[in-house]
């Protein structure tokens, strides 16, 4: 006979499951308060981020970066590269490095940063949120992971107030545009977010029209599944900023949208369905997916060209880690990325922040603006509940 | 006597002397103890409770860990014991519909995969289907082919507005035949992806049952449906519900699919809400384990109803001294029919997912298959993946995990269900439930715990390949006790009374009349282990780390990066590599298992 799997021995499992979690809950929950607040990245917990300043490699790599900052003063770019390069080698010669940054663009970038320098970049690639969460869960058990990190604008703020990055100096942030700096993290490229279209569906020649045309479009049609940041800004700064909506209004028109509308996650996901034909139009992509995809096969049936106004641009910022333990390797790495790295992204369709340096999205035909990460940051329940409430329509149901 | 009776009898006489038998053992335990009473100390170190007490022990520790996180993550805010977790993930989102969608749709996907796996394993283990090899060389390749590429093909093949079938089927039905963006999309679509894993289950419970009470009906003249009914599937009854059950939960705690499918057109289940709150910023871990945890309550009113029905039903011991020599039955003027139905359901479930893959893999991007597209094929893509060191990388980490984890936890969970089954210890269940709750804890819960435990852990298991191996045995030990248990349950107590009458000691016992009558039972559970180990994705992608990317991980990557093409011709090699492993595995398990009667 089979033994009953939920008999009652299996019961007093499970209390004494209860009574120990019970016992032991003092100190778990300590612990993992710690990293529930980190990672809600508010600065109301001095504890967790000033106590792992003061202790372990937190110190050290602060006391470090100080020291190879002074020694680098009033170098030029070329003889800082020279020294950060010796330095790096007498750390180990090789860099820690978390990124979001897709592989087929950060393969190129690792590989040209090793010619350029010889120092190896071991590279830990995940989505931004999660190299985000994952930082901030390394810190809080003061294990030194990751020397330098490059996420989006809405994650580097997380980490920036959970207090774990190193300020970053360089001469290469002359050459940088300067909405994309900040103290603690800079701007690696930008993202824009446009829709896209099937051009073998909607015709050659179709012309989206403005955002409102575009977010109301009758035919078949694809919203993120995931995109309050972008909500956020396109309320705030457009519908009602620029055309005078109330944000009631401005909702209401994401709201009709999305009614006859598919709910789809990942940006390269809804490019490429739109490149399938399953539908006519996705009203937000990022834009150097598509310009990507046209590289590859100059031949898909896929646009974003005309795009309404104005572009909403997005940060993918570069960061030091305060508790590196390759200091200098982080800040070549950082310099590298921030200057001749930029052609590698400018090639593979990227936006560059590097103002001399050409490509990615063309600044020329189209009025921009800056997302501002903080801005939704500060109200990301909020943001976050209206798409969600948005995309589910207000119903839940099987059909 | 009519010729159910004749079988019922004895069925139920086997029944009898089983139990029988049970008492005898039982006499003997005590005796056993009593004699040694004295020598309780070397009762406790003997190698045999050594090794039963070690396989428990990592067993408790494996299973028992993320749970107690989930729990504590749960229900302990800053301020001690609260609900507001459950507060804040029932206030937006409907109780009552994630509840009924996520119910419709893992019973609806286990009704499919449980009526097909169960069918083709019938009748390619004891009847004389045509091609057999090659049914039993392709049922798996739909578990092979990643979660994602399956349900993405199947989307090209069957979406409303692009699928090749539509398309095709157009002049027929106007209106379109199929559409996979719905819930009968989702649950036709997983309960195929699945079916293979209930035929691999069934398939051992089929191949080692003794085929002479069937025999006997036959000779009475019972039609092939009333033996089936009758008969047969009473006889395999634990391992059919064993198989409903890990398929129940494993539809319960699916993600691509509902993710893919059901996200689009708001048919949200526990997994994209889990999935959504995870994304939100600051992470509610509680919130998602709230979640969570009534997706565990509702597992174990699940368990629950399994244990009553396992105990409502008899289930025999059909592995007996006797020998047998399983011969298969004949479907007579059913062959054909029957074959083409089969066929039919490989070109569905295998033929035509592959394809479609087997296309999207010459071309840049997915395009309706046209004269044009056809054109522009190429192999790039695998010259692309070939050039790639991270996925060498990541193949050479996934198989030297997974055949880890397959071996590690086959061996631990073998002598876990010998105790749980064998053993007249009491409490001994409990062992079982343990065993079982990983089944309950959703991947992305037990990563993080995973992350927090061994962040903190004086051993370096964080970042390195042993953390997922730890996550992978886990994930397996539910499997693993039930195909174990499954494979002991149908050995006869009377053969290793025998041994043990003839002076064999346990470890004798079990490694010549145990682990070879258990083989067949053992290697499936093997290569399924292998199977859902390459494949998992959900704690994977929290605990690989430079250097340790595992092939789900970069597949989920190439997912996420729009990289469908290259991902396809992953799939395709993929396909190929792990069909052959398998094939290998089921000829080498022939040698060291029961011989076929031939």
């Amino acid at each position: 006979m089979e033994r009953p799997i939920f008999s009652s021995p299996s019961l007093r499992i499970f209390i004494v499951a209860a009574l120990l979690l019970s016992a032991c809950g003092a100190s778990t929950t300590a612990s993992s308060d710690t990293t529930s607040s980190q990672s809600q990245g508010t600065t109301s917990d001095p504890a967790s981020s000033d106590g792992a300043a003061e202790s372990g490699f937190r110190a050290t790599a602060l006391i470090r970066y100080d020291e190879i900052g002074r020694e680098l003063e009033g170098l030029s770019l070329e003889a800082r590269r020279e020294r950060l390069i010796e330095l790096a080698k007498k750390e180990g010669g090789s860099v820690n490095f978390y990124g979001s940054t897709n592989e087929n663009d950060s393969i190129p970038l690792v590989k040209a940063f090793k010619d350029a320098t010889g120092i190896d970049v071991i590279q830990y690639r995940a989505g931004t949120a999660q190299v985000g969460q994952r930082l901030l869960q390394e810190a809080a058990a003061n294990f030194p992971g990751a020397d330098v990190v490059i996420v989006s604008g809405s994650d580097a703020v997380i980490l920036e107030d959970a207090g774990v990055l190193a300020p970053f100096r360089s001469p290469v942030l002359e050459q940088i545009a300067e909405p994309a700096i900040t103290e603690y993290w800079i701007g690696a490229y930008f993202t824009a977010t446009v829709p896209v279209w099937n051009t073998d569906l909607v015709g050659l020649d179709f012309n989206p029209g403005t955002w409102e045309d575009v977010l109301r479009y009758s035919g078949a049609k694809a919203y993120a599944a995931i995109d309050a940041p972008w909500l956020a800004s396109m309320v705030n700064d457009y519908f009602v900023g620029e055309l005078g909506l109330t944000e009631e209004e401005a909702l209401q028109i994401f709201r009709e949208g999305a009614e006859n509308a598919s709910i789809v996650r990942g940006s390269t996901v809804r490019i490429n369905m739109i490149a399938a034909g399953q539908y006519d139009l996705a009203v937000s992509v990022n834009q150097h997916g598509v310009a990507g995809l046209l590289k590859r096969a100059s031949d898909a049936p896929v646009t974003w060209e005309p795009a309404p106004e104005p572009v909403f641009l997005n940060n993918t910022a570069i960061m030091l880690m305060g508790n590196a333990t390759n200091p200098a390797a982080a800040m070549l790495w950082a310099d590298f990325v921030l200057s001749d790295g930029q052609f590698v992204l400018a090639e593979r369709g990227r936006t560059p922040t590097n103002v001399t340096i050409e490509g990615g999205f063309p600044f020329d035909k189209y009025r921009t603006a800056l997302q501002n990460p903080r801005f939704y940051f500060e109200d990301a329940a909020k943001w976050d509940d209206l798409w969600e409430e948005i995309t589910s329509r207000g119903t839940v149901v099987a059909r | 006597m009519s010729v159910q009776e004749s079988a019922e009898v004895q069925a139920s006489s086997n029944a009898l002397s089983v139990g029988s038998g049970q008492e005898v053992k039982d006499g003997a335990d005590l005796r056993d103890l009593e004699s040694r009473s004295k020598g309780a100390f070397v009762l406790i170190f003997s190698p045999k409770m050594l090794l039963i007490g070690g396989a428990l022990l990592v067993i408790g520790y494996l299973a028992l860990t993320p749970l107690l996180y989930l729990l504590n993550g749960t229900f302990f805010g800053p301020d001690g014991l609260t609900l507001n977790a459950f507060r804040r993930a029932f206030s937006s989102t409907s109780f009552g519909s994630l509840t009924y969608n996520t119910l419709l749709y893992s019973m609806g996907a286990t009704a499919v995969s449980t009526v097909v796996g169960t069918a083709l394993a019938y009748l390619v283990v004891r009847t004389d289907l045509p091609f057999k090899k090659l049914v039993v060389a392709t049922a798996i390749v739909p578990v092979i082919i990643p979660g994602i590429l399956y349900t993405i093909a199947w989307i090209f093949l069957a979406s409303g507005r692009i699928g090749i079938l539509n398309t095709v089927f157009q002049p027929i039905f106007p209106g379109g035949l199929f559409e996979a963006y719905s819930m009968l999309g989702m649950i036709f679509i997983q309960g195929m992806d699945n079916s293979p894993l209930i035929f691999l289950l069934l398939y051992a419970g089929f191949k080692s049952m003794d085929p002479s009470l069937e025999e006997s009906a036959r000779m009475s003249g019972a039609g092939l449906l009333m033996i089936a009914r009758r008969i047969t599937l009473p006889l395999v009854k634990p391992s059919l519900y064993a198989a409903i059950l890990i398929m129940l939960v494993r539809n319960i705690s699916s993600f691509e699919t509902p993710a893919l499918l059901g996200m689009p057109e708001g048919i949200l289940v526990y997994t994209s809400r889990i999935w959504r709150v995870l994304n939100r910023q600051p992470v509610d871990y509680a919130q998602a384990g709230a979640y969570s945890f009534v997706l565990l309550v509702i597992t174990a009113v699940g368990v629950y109803l399994y244990s009553r029905l396992q105990k409502k039903s008899r289930s025999f011991q059909t592995v007996s001294g006797k020998g047998f020599r399983p011969t298969p039955m004949s479907l007579g003027k059913w062959r054909t029919p029957i074959a083409i139905s089969v066929m039919a359901y490989f070109v569905i479930s295998v033929v035509l997912p592959v394809l479609v893959l087997m296309y999207m893999s010459t071309q840049t991007y997915y395009a309706v298959p046209s004269r044009s597209s056809l054109a522009r094929a190429s192999l790039n893509n695998y010259v692309l993946i070939w050039n790639n060191p991270t996925i060498q990388r990541a193949w050479q980490n996934s198989l030297m995990l997974a055949a880890g984890t397959a071996t590690l936890t086959i061996l631990l969970t073998a002598v876990a269900a010998w105790f749980v089954i064998k053993s007249q210890v009491r409490g001994r269940s409990a062992i079982d439930t343990v065993a079982f709750l990983p089944l309950v804890i959703p991947g992305l819960v037990l990563g993080v715990g995973l992350i927090f435990v061994y962040l903190r852990f004086p051993l370096p298991v964080y970042g390195t390949l042993w953390i997922l191996l730890i996550a992978y045995i886990t994930n397996a030990l539910p499997y693993g006790m039930r195909y174990a248990g499954s494979a002991i349950q149908q050995i006869g107590n009377e053969l290793e009374e025998s041994a043990s009458m003839c002076g064999a000691s346990w470890a004798q016992i079990f490694r010549r009349i145990l682990v070879p009558l258990m083989a067949p039972g053992l290697l499936a559970g093997w290569i399924y282990i292998v199977i859902i180990s390459v494949r998992e994705l959900s704690s994977s992608i929290l605990l690989y780390s430079a250097g340790t990317e595992v092939l789900a991980v970069l597949i989920w990557d190439m997912f996420d990066g729009g990289r469908l093409p290259e991902l396809a011709a992953l799939g395709m090699v993929m396909i190929v590599l792990m069909t052959t492993v398998a094939l290998l595995a089921q000829k080498l398990g022939a040698n060291i298992g029961i011989q076929e009667g031939k």
